[in-house]
């Protein structure tokens, strides 16, 4: 089982978008796929129609594996559950803060799912505290979308700073190109700046795209209302260069 | 989610749509998800081998369309084969048409469990299931599936027979999502009404909960309707309908009724002569299911199973010969002979071709060209011998054969005059013994029998003839024949501890003669012109089998005092005093 992490200090740079339509593709090549969103947000769960647990539960969520298995809930697609978020995921940091190892407490817990998925993409939340931390320690691979501005710039190197001090492993994290405008001579230079970096994007880039704002009235992913848009191919081909790398 | 997940209804009529919305109720949204359609194969062999182990294998056939955990995946065809002990094993595999052995099948768990059950049989399709599917959404206000219900209309035909009539049902599958149990059993619950042998009252007292109920209520309420209308739902997850289970009882197929039963049910106290010719006219039906096969050439266990039936058969009557009249069992000896005559060159063909595999490892490299054209004449003989077997079995002379056993093996009338009256010539005179209880004449003839194997036993050592050894291995078959016939009339525990023992005896001294008998028949193809490198190859098995027989006499001490050091107790006849044991 490969745990992979969709992970972005900066909010709005396509994370859930990117979680979802992987999610799907990875379920789709035939892989037992569990999406875990921990954003609070739960835009995730929003996308696969699933309505989150009326019961506040966050507590009991680094509690043991066990405590996950009954959250999930399947999707509408084969191969592919959810674990959907919660408002009580908003404490996490707080919650972890409280609890023995800390960093290790995720990677622990989804250790338990390796009999029934192939695959677990976590949608993280944009922060970077004790959560994050777990999720660097617990993932095989870092997604991380980057934006091609200054902005996104600055940030990706924040995370490459916090990952030298913190000496966790840069070969973990899969940065791609997010939201890509090429007529935008900013976009074409950020990408040119940050390819020659010391961090190897992915060769796959998504466009920015209507369609995938439209995954929010379509509450699905790309595949099943714009299959033949260059969003959707995007990102069937960001999976393939990713199922690659895991 | 796979297919084993899903639970069943058996419905009344195929309902349609707008049905199928009232039952649901308002907040539950129906979306068509997909329609296709199979064609399965329920496959067994000619003696109900995978039934009669509680094993289903089903074929479902190549289609493009099957390609999910609910479809099926079937791109290239698939066999399942389910049952006792196992939990389902799956493989994709397009077979060919029948014959169909367990060989053709790609290596793995399945090929390995199909041989271990199968042998030299062949599989065939028994039947042939064609259904349509439907498969549609149960969705909730947010347009989030909570369960799928798939309608599957099934034509159910045998392959048996040649008109084929058509059997139709409809079926209701629920695929339950994970994480949406308590909402699948709600669901399930409203379109009870649909289902065929629900009752009014299970109808009436139908819940009316709300499916935004808390996920506590739901789950309690869930687990209280479930147990209210028991039996008609199972939880989801559990398999209610085997699918396959009812199929040969809806095309009408017994493979009881086909199969004798083992052992054959006899009482001790019924008349022997009447109870042997009685088992004498099963075998010979059992004979008979294979002659069809043995015409098409489907595979060699139908002539080989044909000649075992009529082997039984002629030792059932020479061991119980003092219970027929000496005429009609010099008749019926006959007969017997001259029906397995024809059949003898075609079985010794057979089995040195289904040989070959072994006796070309045996070989060494530079020899085995040499076998492999005595092999291709072997084949050329087997072809010719097919076709005079066909001629055989074809013709009048072979149907005269069948009247004249049938006739002789008529049940004999109660009573005396009438046994005069309907047994003309056999029964002029009043034959005691045909009418003195079975088991009293089983029992002693089993006790002369075990007398007979332990005497010549002690005869044998490591320089008796090897004649005599194949005098012995003679008792020790009779003695096993006399077993499988009379179980029923003797313990259990006897019957099991006595066939363990024997099979080890048998197995050894089995070895022994074949050897001899390959070796035999290996010189007998050779051909007195037969090129050198054919020669050679013969010579060199020979010598090979030869070895192997005097390693198989070598044993035959050991297990003669291991099956002498066994008891044989003997039950007490039916009003008669208990037999003595017989002396170690």
């Amino acid at each position: 089982m490969k745990i992979l992490a969709v992970y972005s200090m900066k909010g709005g740079v396509g994370k859930t978008a990117s979680a979802v339509n992987l999610a799907y593709w990875a379920a789709r090549s035939g892989r037992r796929t569990l999406l875990i969103d921990l954003d609070p947000q739960g835009a995730s769960s929003f996308y696969f129609r699933i309505k989150p647990s009326r019961k506040s539960w966050g507590k009991r969520f680094f509690k043991a594996y066990e405590e996950l298995l009954q959250h999930i809930k399947a999707s509408d697609y084969e191969h592919l559950d959810v674990i959907p978020a919660h408002l009580s995921f908003r404490h996490f940091d707080v919650l972890l803060n409280s609890l023995e190892k800390r960093r290790s407490r995720l990677k622990k817990i989804l250790r338990g799912m390796k009999g029934e998925y192939d695959l677990v993409i976590l949608d993280c939340p944009p922060s970077i505290g004790k959560l994050s931390e777990s999720v660097f320690n617990a993932a095989d691979r870092l997604l991380v979308p980057v934006i091609p501005t200054t902005l996104s710039e600055r940030t990706f190197h924040q995370l490459l700073d916090f990952f030298e001090a913190e000496d966790y492993s840069r070969k973990k994290l899969l940065p791609f190109f997010s939201m890509v405008q090429q007529q935008k001579s900013m976009h074409r230079n950020t990408q040119s700046n940050l390819t020659n970096g010391k961090v190897r994007f992915l060769e796959t880039s998504i466009p920015f795209s209507a369609d995938v704002e439209n995954m929010g009235e379509h509450r699905a992913p790309l595949d099943q209302f714009a299959r033949s848009k260059p969003a959707n191919q995007a990102y069937r081909q960001l999976w393939q260069e990713v199922e690659s790398r895991l | 989610m796979t297919p084993e997940e899903t639970t069943g209804w058996l419905l009344n009529t195929a309902p349609d749509r707008n049905r199928l919305k009232k039952l649901l109720g308002k907040d539950v949204r129906l979306t068509r998800e997909d329609d296709w359609a199979d064609t399965r194969l329920l496959l067994d062999d000619v003696d109900w081998q995978l039934w009669q182990k509680g094993l289903t294998l089903i074929y479902q056939q190549a289609s493009a369309e099957c390609d999910s955990s609910i479809k099926g995946k079937a791109r290239e065809g698939c066999c399942r084969l389910q049952g006792k002990g196992i939990k389902g094993l799956l493989e994709q595999a397009a077979l060919p048409g029948p014959p169909v052995f367990w060989w053709d099948l790609p290596e793995g768990p399945l090929q390995k469990k199909l041989a271990g059950v199968l042998g030299l049989y062949s599989l065939r399709p028994v039947l042939q299931v064609e259904q349509q599917h439907q498969l549609l959404a149960c969705r909730d206000d947010e347009g989030k599936i909570l369960l799928r219900i798939e309608l599957v209309e099934q034509q159910l035909s045998s392959l048996r027979c040649e008109e084929m009539p058509r059997h139709h049902r409809v079926l209701l599958h629920f695929h339950p999502l994970r994480g949406y149990e308590s909402e699948a059993l709600l669901l399930q619950q409203r379109l009870l009404p649909l289902k065929a042998d629900v009752t009014s009252q299970e109808v009436a007292g139908l819940p009316t909960a709300e499916l935004e109920a808390t996920e506590q209520e739901r789950t309690e309420q869930a687990r209280t309707e479930q147990e209210r209308t028991k039996p008609g739902i199972k939880s989801p997850g559990k398999k209610s309908l085997n699918e396959s289970c009812d199929w040969l009882a809806i095309c009408g197929l017994q493979p009881a009724n086909e199969l004798l039963p083992n052992p054959l049910p006899l009482q001790p106290d019924e008349a022997a002569g009447a109870a042997i010719l009685r088992m004498a006219s099963l075998y010979w039906q059992q004979a008979r299911r294979y002659e069809s096969g043995m015409l098409a050439d489907t595979d060699t266990e139908f002539l080989h199973q044909y000649r075992v039936n009529l082997r039984r058969i002629r030792s059932l009557l020479s061991l119980m010969k003092q219970t027929l009249p000496d005429e009609q069992g010099r008749l019926l000896r006959g007969l017997l002979a001259d029906l397995a005559r024809p059949t003898g060159r075609l079985r010794d063909l057979d089995v040195l071709l289904l040989e070959k595999v072994r006796y070309l490892q045996m070989l060494p490299e530079a020899f085995q060209a040499g076998f492999q054209s005595l092999l291709r004449s072997v084949e050329q003989q087997r072809r010719k011998a097919h076709q005079a077997l066909v001629a055989h079995l074809m013709g009048q002379e072979y149907s005269r054969f069948c009247q004249a056993l049938e006739a002789a093996l008529q049940p004999v009338p109660a009573s005396e005059n009438q046994l005069v009256a309907f047994h003309e010539p056999f029964h002029e005179t009043f034959h005691e013994p045909f009418h003195e209880p079975l088991q009293q004449q089983v029992l002693a003839r089993m006790q002369r029998c075990h007398r007979r194997v332990l005497r010549k036993g002690r005869r044998i050592t490591d320089a008796t003839p090897d004649e005599e050894v194949h005098q012995l291995r003679i008792e020790c078959k009779k003695l096993r024949y006399l077993l499988d016939f009379f179980a029923s009339l003797l313990p259990d525990a006897l019957v099991q501890q006595q066939l363990r023992s024997l099979k080890r005896l048998q197995g050894i001294l089995g070895n022994f003669n074949d050897f001899a008998v390959q070796q035999a028949f290996l010189l007998q193809q050779l051909q007195p012109d037969a090129p050198e490198g054919q020669q050679a190859a013969v010579h060199g098995l020979v010598a090979l089998l030869h070895q192997q027989q005097r390693q198989a006499r070598s044993q035959v001490m050991q297990a003669l005092s291991d099956y002498a050091a066994q008891p044989f107790n003997l039950p007490r006849p039916f009003n008669q005093p208990p037999f003595k044991q017989t002396e170690a």
